[in-house]
C-alpha cells in the first residue's frame, strides 16, 4: 500500500542524476556553478530537516547550528590534526550524532512549539559558543585556511568538481531519505505525526523513533556543513545563526515539508529567488542590501503558510498530476503529503 | 501510566544531569560569596538593575502569556513589536529633544513618545493577527509558528530596509523632581552608585503589571478574556465576540511591550532593528519560567530572570560575554524540567 515499486522510485531519481550530470554542460559560469553546489549543500540539510519536520513532525529552529558543528568540526580536523576530509568529515558527523543524541534525549521530551523553541535556544547556545571560544573556533573571525576535501589519492578542487560531489551526495541522500520513508521507520514517523499517543498505542517506540529521526538530520546537516567548510576554505559563525536555521525552514516549506522530492525544489527557488530579488532591488535602488531578501522571504513565508500549505512543489506537481489524469482517464491521483 | 525501561533510562540521564548543574550551580555561588571577592555594594547595584531589566522581560513576558493563554501559540514576532515600538517612539523622542520640548517639558515629551511607541506597537501586532494569525487558527500547530517567524523577519527587515543599519541613540532625558533627576542622574550613597532610573523602570513595570491585573480581574473585557481563554466555543455561545477578545488581547500585550521598549530604551539608549530578538526569547522565558499562560506567573518569571542574569555571572565566574548563554541555558532547562513553570502547574498540564 505504502511502498511504491522500486521501479517508480528509480525512474524519477535516474531523471534527476541525469539531469544533474548534464547541468554544467550548459553552464560555463563559475558564478551559476557555485550557486548550484550551495544550493546541493543546502539541500542535504533541507532533506534532513523535511524528515524531522514534514514526516515526523518534530520542529527545529536549530538546524544551523549541526551544520556549524560540522563545518568547525572538519575544519578543526583537517587544519589542527591533518585528517584527510573524508574521515574529518565522518568524525564530525560521529560528533554530531553524539550531541545530537545527547541534546535530543531531553529536548525531545518537549511537543510543538516548546520544542521549537528549545531547539532555537539550543542553536543560539551553540552560535555563541562558535563566537566566544576563540582558542578554539577563532571567535567571529572564524577559520581560514581550510584544506580542499580530500578522498584517499584525490584532492577536489575548483567549482566544477565539487559541484559533481555535492550533487552525487544530494543524489544519495535523496535516495536514502526515499527509502526511510517508505520503510517501517517512515510508516513510524508519519504515525507520530499524526498522532503521538495513537502511534504509542500501536507500539511506535516514540522515544526512540523521535531521537533516531532527530539524530539522522543532524547527521545530514553535519555532513552538509563539513563539505561548505572544504569548499569555502574559510568559515565564520555567521553563516550558522538563527538566520541561517529559519531559512532552512524555509526552503522545507516551499519545498513541501513531507515531501522528499520537494526539498531539491523547495531549497532551489529560495536560492534562486533570493539572488533575484537582490538583483531586482538593485535595480531599482542602487544602495539596497540584503534586507529586501529578508522582508520578501518573511512575505513569502507567511504567504505559502496560508495558501500552499503542503509547500510549492507538492501543491504545483498535484496540479499538474491533475490536469494529466483528467487528459488521460486515469483515475487515481496519489496523494503526496499533507502538509505538516 | 506504565514505565518503561528506555523512558526510565532516559529520565534517570537527565534528572543526573540536572543534578550536576544544579550541584554545580550552588557550589560555584556559594564559593563566590563565601571568598568574599566581590563587595556587598556590587551585588546590592547588580540587584537593584536586575530588578529594572525583569520588569521589562516580565512586561514583555505578559505579551507571550496573554496570548499563549487565549490562542495556545507562541507569538514568535513579539519581539519586533517591542522593537517596533521602541523605534518609532526614538524618532518622536529625537523630535521633542530637537524642538526643546524635551528640554522644557520632560514629562510631556515622555509621554507622548510613549504613547506613540504603544501606538505602534498595537497597529503592529493586530495587523499581524489579522494578516499572519487569523487564517490559521484551526491549523495544525506548527504552521502559525512559521508564518509568525515569517511575520518577525518581515518587521525586522523592514525597519532596516525603512531605517538603515545605523543605531539610533536615544537622547538624554533629565527629568527633575525636587533635586533628584530621575531619569540621567547617578548618585552615590556610601559607595554604592545609585540611578534612580532603575527604580522608576522598576516602579512603572510594577503600576502597569498592577493596572493589568485590575483589567483583567475587575473590567468586563478582562472577564471576557478570562472565559475566552477558559473556552471559546462557550464563551463564543454567552455573547461574547471571542475575535474582538482576541484582537483585545494582542493589542493590550503589545501596549505592554510598546511601553516596556520606551522604558527599556532610558536607560539602554541604543536602537537597531535587531534589538527585539534578544528581549524577545529572554521575555518568553520568563513566561516560561513562571508558567506560560499564567498572568502572576509572567511577572514573576520576569523579575526572577533578570535578577539571575544580573547576579549569576559574577556568582559564577562567568564571561560577561556568556550573559545571554546563561538565558539560553534557564530556557532549555526550564523547558525540560518544569515545563509548567514556577506557577503554572494546573494550566500547562491541562493546555501544553
Amino acid at each position: 500500500m505504502f511502498r511504491q515499486p522500486r521501479s517508480r522510485r528509480a525512474l524519477p531519481l535516474g531523471l534527476f542524476a541525469a539531469a544533474v550530470f548534464a547541468l554544467p554542460l550548459a553552464l560555463h559560469s563559475p558564478y551559476a556553478l557555485s550557486t548550484l553546489t550551495l544550493i546541493g549543500l543546502y539541500t542535504i540539510v533541507t532533506l534532513g530537516l523535511c524528515l524531522l519536520m514534514g514526516y515526523a513532525g518534530q520542529a527545529s529552529l536549530g538546524q544551523a547550528a549541526f551544520v556549524g558543528l560540522g563545518a568547525y568540526g572538519s575544519a578543526i580536523l583537517t587544519r589542527a590534526f591533518g585528517l584527510p576530509g573524508w574521515l574529518a568529515l565522518l568524525c564530525a558527523c560521529a560528533l554530531t550524532a553524539a550531541v545530537a543524541w545527547l541534546v535530543g534525549i531531553p529536548v525531545l521530551k518537549l511537543r510543538g512549539h516548546y520544542l521549537a523553541m528549545g531547539t532555537l535556544a539550543l542553536g543560539v547556545i551553540v552560535n555563541i559558543g562558535l563566537r566566544e571560544w576563540r582558542s578554539v573556533t577563532g571567535g567571529p573571525s572564524g577559520l581560514a585556511g581550510i584544506p580542499h576535501f580530500a578522498l584517499g589519492p584525490l584532492t577536489i578542487k575548483g567549482d566544477l568538481q565539487y559541484y559533481y560531489l555535492v550533487w552525487a551526495l544530494v543524489c544519495v541522500f535523496l535516495l536514502i531519505s526515499l527509502n526511510v520513508v517508505d520503510s517501517r521507520f517512515g510508516r513510524a514517523l508519519r504515525a507520530i505525526r499524526a498522532s503521538e499517543s495513537a502511534a504509542e498505542s500501536l507500539g511506535v517506540d516514540l522515544g526512540r523513533i523521535k531521537l533516531a529521526v532527530f539524530v539522522l538530520a543532524a547527521m545530514y546537516a553535519s555532513i552538509s556543513g563539513s563539505l561548505y567548510a572544504h569548499y569555502m576554505t574559510f568559515i565564520s559563525p555567521g553563516p550558522f545563526d538563527l538566520d541561517s536555521s529559519v531559512q532552512f525552514v524555509l526552503m522545507a516549506a516551499v519545498g513541501g515539508l513531507a515531501s522528499i522530492w520537494g526539498a531539491p525544489f523547495g531549497t532551489a527557488t529560495v536560492v534562486l529567488l533570493a539572488l533575484a530579488i537582490r538583483e531586482l532591488a538593485l535595480a531599482i535602488v542602487p544602495q539596497a542590501g540584503g534586507e529586501y531578501q529578508a522582508v520578501v522571504y518573511g512575505v513569502l513565508l507567511v504567504l505559502i503558510m496560508i495558501f500552499l500549505p503542503e509547500g510549492v512543489t507538492v501543491s504545483g506537481m498535484r496540479y499538474v498530476r491533475e490536469r494529466l489524469a483528467r487528459g488521460l482517464w486515469v483515475q487515481k491521483v496519489r496523494r503526496g503529503g499533507r502538509g505538516l | 501510566m506504565r514505565k518503561r525501561a528506555p523512558l526510565d533510562l532516559t529520565r534517570s540521564v537527565i534528572t543526573a544531569i540536572g543534578v550536576t548543574l544544579l550541584a554545580y550551580v550552588c557550589l560555584r555561588a556559594a564559593l563566590t560569596v563565601v571568598r568574599g571577592s566581590y563587595s556587598a555594594t556590587t551585588y546590592a547595584s547588580q540587584l537593584i538593575f536586575g530588578l529594572a531589566q525583569g520588569g521589562i522581560y516580565a512586561l514583555v513576558a505578559l505579551g507571550y502569556t496573554l496570548v499563549y493563554g487565549i490562542l495556545f501559540m507562541i507569538n514568535f514576532a513579539h519581539g519586533e513589536i517591542f522593537m517596533g515600538g521602541t523605534y518609532v517612539g526614538y524618532f518622536v523622542i529625537d523630535a521633542c529633544a530637537r524642538s526643546g520640548l524635551l528640554a522644557q517639558k520632560p514629562g510631556l515629551a515622555l509621554i507622548l513618545t510613549a504613547i506613540t511607541a504603544m501606538a505602534t506597537s498595537v497597529t503592529m501586532a493586530v495587523l499581524l493577527e489579522r494578516v499572519a494569525y487569523r487564517p490559521l487558527r484551526r491549523a495544525p500547530r506548527l504552521v502559525p509558528l512559521i508564518t509568525a517567524i515569517g511575520a518577525s523577519l518581515f518587521y525586522q527587515y523592514s525597519f532596516r530596509g525603512l531605517f538603515g543599519t545605523t543605531v539610533k541613540v536615544y537622547p538624554d532625558v533629565s527629568l527633575h523632581v525636587g533635586r533628584i533627576d530621575l531619569i540621567s542622574g547617578r548618585y552615590s550613597i556610601g559607595s554604592l552608585t545609585v540611578r534612580p532610573v532603575y527604580f522608576v523602570v522598576f516602579g512603572m513595570a510594577v503600576v502597569l503589571m498592577a493596572g493589568l491585573y485590575i483589567l483583567i480581574q475587575r473590567t468586563k473585557l478582562g472577564k471576557a478574556m478570562r472565559a475566552v481563554a477558559e473556552d471559546k466555543d462557550t464563551a463564543a455561545l454567552m455573547g461574547i465576540d471571542v475575535d474582538k477578545v482576541i484582537v483585545a488581547t494582542f493589542a493590550l500585550g503589545a501596549a505592554l511591550a510598546g511601553a516596556a521598549g520606551v522604558m527599556y530604551a532610558l536607560y539602554n539608549k541604543q536602537v537597531t532593528h535587531t534589538m527585539g530578538f534578544i528581549p524577545g526569547i529572554k521575555a518568553f522565558t520568563a513566561a516560561v519560567l513562571g508558567g506560560i499562560g499564567n498572568i502572576p506567573g509572567a511577572m514573576l518569571g520576569g523579575l526572577v530572570l533578570g535578577v539571575v542574569e544580573a547576579t549569576f555571572p559574577t556568582l559564577l565566574g562567568m564571561d560577561v560575554q556568556l550573559k545571554d548563554v546563561l538565558a539560553f541555558g534557564v530556557l532549555v532547562l526550564v523547558l525540560i524540567f518544569r515545563p509548567t513553570g514556577i506557577l503554572g502547574e494546573v494550566l500547562s498540564r491541562k493546555r501544553a
